[in-house]
């Protein structure tokens, strides 16, 4: 079954995953093009690595589409999407206990030559994207601010501020209750006040 | 004089003067107040810096990357009940119940009057006891303080109708309530699990 591209630009996400279920090769094409951006832009700031973000967010559009089929309509798919995407990161920061990841090093390192070791290895990475991102003054002070935030409190406020995803969306996408969401974006919030003003002064 | 409680700027302030909706008391402090001042200039420049992050993308080749592994259209799989593999032992295990189940037959036609005896018997003892258990039982309810209202309730056909409604809807609650409890929490988002 094939569907004109265009026309499936005007439709909503339930009505694309509706094609989608029916077999539509350009509608499962159509949620990797409306997804594909803002899950690869969760992922990269989540594990600060381009291979792997490419890795995860791949991993996560699999799932997602291989699985469109079970999909439940009366739940709304970007929340689908961005769950198995932060899962997918977090599960990664976890195994590799990179959860939180500094610009000074890993918090685990405990000897001089370890913390450069690890700071030199986030460095050194080679983002070419995120560092045409930092040399925008702002946006680069913000992006090595939330790099030192705890993974928990990173997604919250990339999916708040940065996604622009509602307070109740972002519950239900980290399964936390609606208090403890607000909490975390009020005290990510605040950390990255202190985190700009700091590197300001540096 | 006690000077007035100095109260700054909560979280929920700073959501409110974002939005417009900061009240007019927390908008007074915020006229003379260095310090929310300050607070109010670092979270808008956070908000701004946040709101104006790049949507990054990944490497082209991307779409098709992920199309050549995900299988269109492809139903999600139903588990299926299948027959049990025949294996040695199961093979044993029938042959063995299908042999005893046709001597038991053969031995009931042959000795048929013996059967009818132990029948009549256990039949009896069975009345007996049952019968016995069930007065027992009765007269054990009959002499509960409750059992006369009980019986007070169920005195009329009109009585009994009601009482047996509230009895069902009871029920029915009962059901509804040990349904949500045994039902798996499928969170929020049910497909997340995918």
């Amino acid at each position: 079954m094939t569907t004109p591209p265009g026309s499936l630009r005007e439709k909503t996400d339930q009505e694309v995953v509706a094609l989608a279920k029916d077999g539509g090769e350009e509608a499962y094409r159509e949620l990797i093009r409306r997804y594909e951006r803002p899950v690869f832009s969760l992922i990269f700031r989540m594990v600060r690595n381009r291979e792997l973000a490419e890795d995860l967010s791949q991993e996560t559009f699999i799932k997602v589409l291989n699985a469109v089929q079970s999909y439940r309509p009366e739940f709304k798919f970007s929340s689908w999407v961005f769950k198995i995407a932060n899962n997918a990161a977090i599960d990664h920061l976890r195994k590799r206990e990179l959860d939180t990841l500094s610009l000074e090093g890993s918090p685990h390192a405990d000897t001089p030559e370890l913390i450069e070791a690890t700071a030199l290895q986030i460095s050194e990475r080679g983002e070419s994207q995120l560092q045409e991102v930092e040399n925008r003054e702002l946006g680069g002070t913000i992006e090595r601010a939330i790099e030192r935030l705890r993974p928990e409190y990173r997604s919250c406020i990339l999916l708040r501020h940065v996604e622009g995803r509602t307070y109740e969306e972002i519950a239900e996408v980290l399964n936390l209750p609606l208090g403890t969401v607000k909490t975390y974006i009020h005290r990510a919030r605040n950390e990255l006040r202190i985190l700009l003003k700091g590197l300001r002064d540096e | 004089m006690t000077p007035w409680p100095t109260t700054h700027l909560t979280a929920d302030d700073l959501d409110a003067f974002h939005s417009e909706a900061l009240n007019h008391e927390m908008r007074l402090h915020l006229e003379t107040c260095r310090e929310c001042q300050t607070l109010v200039a670092l979270d808008r420049e956070v908000l701004d810096g946040l709101g104006r992050l790049p949507s990054l993308s990944p490497r082209d080749g991307f779409l098709d990357r992920v199309m050549a592994r995900v299988a269109i259209g492809k139903p999600a799989p139903v588990p299926v009940l299948s027959f049990p593999r025949l294996t040695r032992g199961r093979v044993t295990a029938l042959i063995a119940a299908g042999v005893g189940m046709a001597a038991s037959v053969a031995w009931s036609s042959v000795n048929r009057p013996v059967l009818d005896r132990w029948l009549e018997t256990v039949g009896s003892t069975v009345w007996t006891r049952g019968n016995l258990l069930w007065q027992q039982g009765f007269s054990y309810l009959a002499s509960q303080p409750w059992f006369d209202t009980l019986r007070e309730l169920s005195s009329t056909p009109l009585r009994l109708a009601a009482v047996s409604l509230a009895v069902i809807g009871l029920y029915a609650t009962g059901l509804l309530a040990l349904r949500r409890l045994v039902t798996p929490s499928a969170g929020t988002v049910s497909n997340a699990g995918a």
